[in-house]
């Protein structure tokens, strides 16, 4: 374990026993801190992003109802983890229950399956949209300064620490930080407009 | 504060300074705005999928706990299986 998962779960471990002592708002610390990890985990069963965040949703209040019954045997994360991919598992049969008692209803294979097909599919306008900000996204990085664009490659395609970048880059820890969040403001520049005009909030 | 968003994303902050961003965040919705565009940023960059968090899903479960109880329940079930 690194020092960062310690420092990390140490923090969640105290953040818990605030909840577990009457603290609401060290929930919206967790919330905060693993909203992503958990709505990304959930969708890759419900594949959809509206359920996925209704589901997420639904995992954090299942969670903060039953925080009384987290005893740290294992890490914050593991025990929300286990409740992320139940409720997404229980939401898919509950939708599929639904979807065939609709089947038994109308005893229309053809319209479920189209129903099925129009859940899952994405307006015209948002493909195009997504696909311009993919582009926006790989255009910007492109442009970017030789430094900055090898740091946010080596840091979001290969996965490594700041040290490693560092040396990989033979430069000190603080100007990757430096160059990495420079990166990330110059495709936030370039990505604000298109997400305002697609109406992302 | 956005540079020290860009280092969580990447697991990089401390014990202290982690816990003094969350709280700053959850006082300024600008910063949780800043923080989805990172993560849906981020993301795209890895799996070339543009997957957008709604910026209102921290508020949203923070309306909720306010009216949820907390089970004092030991064995309350939280493993989100369905009780048949």
């Amino acid at each position: 374990m690194n020092s960062y998962q310690k420092n990390s779960e140490q923090l969640d471990r105290e953040l818990v026993l605030r909840v577990q002592h009457g603290d609401k708002s060290a929930f919206d610390f967790l919330v905060i801190k693993y909203q992503h990890k958990i709505i990304q985990l959930v969708n890759r069963y419900v594949k959809d992003i509206s359920e996925a965040q209704d589901v997420a949703q639904e995992v954090f209040i299942k969670a903060y109802r039953a925080i009384h019954s987290f005893r740290g045997d294992a890490a914050f994360y593991t025990w929300l983890y286990r409740i992320a991919v139940n409720t997404a598992k229980n939401d898919l049969v509950t939708r599929s229950r639904r979807h065939s008692n609709y089947q038994i209803d109308i005893q229309t294979a053809e319209v479920v399956e189209n129903l099925l097909q129009l859940q899952d599919m994405e307006t015209p306008e948002t493909q195009l949209l997504n696909q311009e900000i993919l582009t926006t996204i790989k255009k910007t990085i492109d442009n970017l300064p030789e430094e900055m664009r090898i740091a946010i490659t080596l840091c979001e395609f290969d996965g490594l620490s700041y040290e490693a970048i560092a040396q990989a880059m033979d430069c000190p820890v603080g100007t990757v930080r430096s160059r990495i969040f420079r990166a990330r403001e110059a495709i936030d520049h370039e990505l604000t407009p298109l997400l305002i005009y697609g109406n992302f909030r | 504060m956005t540079e020290k968003i860009s280092r969580f994303l990447d697991d990089d902050l401390s014990h202290d300074e982690t816990l003094y961003l969350l709280q700053t965040i959850t006082e300024q919705p600008d910063l949780i705005d800043k923080l989805q565009r990172y993560v849906a940023v981020s993301h795209a960059i890895k799996t070339d999928d543009f997957l957008w968090i709604s910026t209102d899903f921290v508020t949203r479960i923070q309306q909720e706990i306010q009216q949820t109880p907390i089970d004092g329940l030991p064995h309350q079930p939280a493993d989100g299986y369905l009780l048949q």
